[in-house]
């Protein structure tokens, strides 16, 4: 046993990383082996994409792009807003009183059950759906820029004063500065999230994007391409994932870190 | 009471207050569409018309069903797997990547396969709640067991303990914290993926109704739906807190969590 982990300490990250990979390596093996090819459950893991070859790569870019960019617009307007509102719940003790248990009583309703209502609201285009996943992803922002903006050090804030900047100039370089990082880590937590309700819109819509990919799939009774698009959509995520992760690290890593949440 | 006291306990009351009266008032004025939002008295009407017809029921029973059970299956393997994890590093080394990219994959995605596999059945609904409400109670598990600190398990094998003694006397009760906010987790994400596989795949159920009174152009039930979806949320939460302290109070006493 001994002999096994120092070996595997010897490794190294990318080591360690597709060591880590054997689980699935096996399910996908013992499935291609024991699988029957004409399976309508679980047809072999060599099926899976052979949409591509009769519909080429074309179709799949063109959905993951929309996807993508919903994702993206969502979020991002889930960001700027939640930071901006967090930034004045954070700061203010009257508002922070005021609007608390209203938010966490809106914070408790699923945000994917509100897609239908953002739907009958706006109507079947692109803005119900970059909406759906604003309402989605705008909570764990706005809670986590409420936190950061309440936790900055007053010590900061003093020397600010101290230092006669005037008030805008204190909120430009001092608590907009201290408030970002924590925002950041909402947008993180955001993410899946966000993913989650930009599918389901497209699935209730029957958009393009790979939701709208997954539903023909199913409409067609096309088991092993959705088993190919359910693999798209963990690489989608795990990707989403790192790149935030990556972002994380560029933009904040000279930062001074506050504890968040 | 002084005024200070008395400003700080009605200004959280006056702000729900004051949205529900104007929204109210806007909807009877004519100036919001009631076509589009509807007002306040419009959903309770609603729900008076869904209880009396017994829909509100007979969805809320199903979708309270499927999200306990996938949540129950998805806490057991959640658990099982999580301990294993916990407890050996190399099996935590060689799932390591497997499980970041299952943990990745939107559970949604999930749903054409399952109506694929079971058609349109509970069974459908409740892979895909398991499949979800499996990471969260896997992960804390298994960072909470391999997170109980190592004086314990030094004193534990002072006392001789035999390893299946340890783990059950010593070091789950030691990671039970975690583990309950796993559990908790775990529920919240199965109640949201229960609507989820309701709404787009298996029909029945609170999610099923709710896309029902979209598609029908009923705003005034939509809304109602999706209130419903966030109450069984905190009914279920309150019920499992609940639970767990009846269970574990000596536990989590002794822990100061309690």
């Amino acid at each position: 046993v001994t002999a096994t982990a120092s070996v595997i300490a010897g490794l190294g990250r990318p080591g360690r990383w597709l060591l880590g990979l054997l689980p699935i390596a096996l399910i996908g093996l013992v499935w291609q082996l024991l699988g029957s090819d004409d399976s309508a459950f679980f047809p072999p893991p060599s099926h899976w994409f052979q949409f591509l070859e009769a519909g080429g790569w074309s179709p799949l870019a063109g959905a993951l792009r929309t996807t993508a960019v919903t994702v993206a617009g969502g979020l991002a307007t889930a960001a700027v807003t939640g930071t901006a509102l967090g930034l004045g719940i954070g700061r203010s003790r009257v508002l922070r009183q005021a609007l608390s248990p209203t938010l966490e009583f809106l914070r408790a309703i699923p945000a994917p059950a509100l897609v239908p209502l953002v739907i009958l609201f706006v109507g079947q285009n692109g803005r119900a759906q970059v909406l759906s996943v604003t309402l989605a992803a705008v909570w764990p922002v706005l809670l986590n820029s409420v936190d950061a903006a309440q936790r900055i050090e007053p010590l900061l804030l003093d020397s600010g004063r101290s230092l006669g900047l005037a008030q805008a100039r204190i909120v430009r370089t001092i608590i907009v500065p201290a408030t970002l990082p924590g925002a950041f880590v909402g947008v993180r937590v955001a993410l899946p999230i966000a993913l989650v309700v930009t599918l389901l819109v497209e699935m209730l819509t029957g958009t393009a994007g790979l939701g709208g990919m997954l539903m023909s799939a199913q409409r067609s009774y096309d088991t092993a391409t959705a088993y190919g698009l359910l693999v798209v959509a963990g690489l989608l995520g795990l990707a989403l994932s790192l790149l935030f992760g990556w972002l994380q690290h560029r933009i904040f890593r000279s930062w001074h870190q506050p504890a968040s949440r | 009471v002084s005024a200070v006291a008395l400003k700080s306990a009605l200004l959280p009351v006056s702000v729900p207050v004051v949205a529900l009266v104007l929204w109210e008032l806007g909807g009877r004025s004519g100036f919001l569409d009631v076509n589009a939002v509807p007002p306040p008295s419009a959903v309770l009407t609603a729900a008076g018309e869904e209880l009396a017809s017994g829909d509100l029921w007979s969805a809320a029973a199903h979708s309270l069903t499927a999200a306990f059970v996938g949540w129950a299956i998805a806490a057991a393997v959640g658990f099982l797997i999580g301990l294993v994890l916990g407890l050996s590093g190399t099996a935590r080394l060689l799932s390591e990547t497997s499980i970041d990219f299952a943990r990745a994959i939107p559970a949604v995605a999930l749903v054409p396969v399952a109506i694929l596999i079971f058609g349109f059945d509970i069974r459908a609904e409740l892979l895909v709640v398991a499949f979800a409400a499996l990471w969260p109670m896997l992960v804390n598990t298994a960072a909470g067991i391999s997170g109980v600190a190592p004086e314990l398990t030094d004193v534990a094998a002072t006392l001789r303990l035999t390893p299946t003694a340890r783990t059950v006397k010593v070091v789950i009760p030691a990671a039970l914290p975690q583990i309950l906010v796993g559990m908790r987790l775990s529920m919240a994400t199965a109640v949201i993926l229960t609507a989820v596989a309701e709404m787009t795949g298996n029909p029945s159920g609170i999610g099923n109704e709710l896309v029902l009174a979209q598609t029908s152009l009923r705003p005034a039930t939509a809304m109602l739906y999706t209130l419903t979806i966030g109450v069984l949320g905190l009914a279920l939460n309150a019920a499992l807190v609940v639970t767990m302290r009846a269970l574990f109070s000596r536990q989590l006493r002794l822990d100061g969590q309690a």
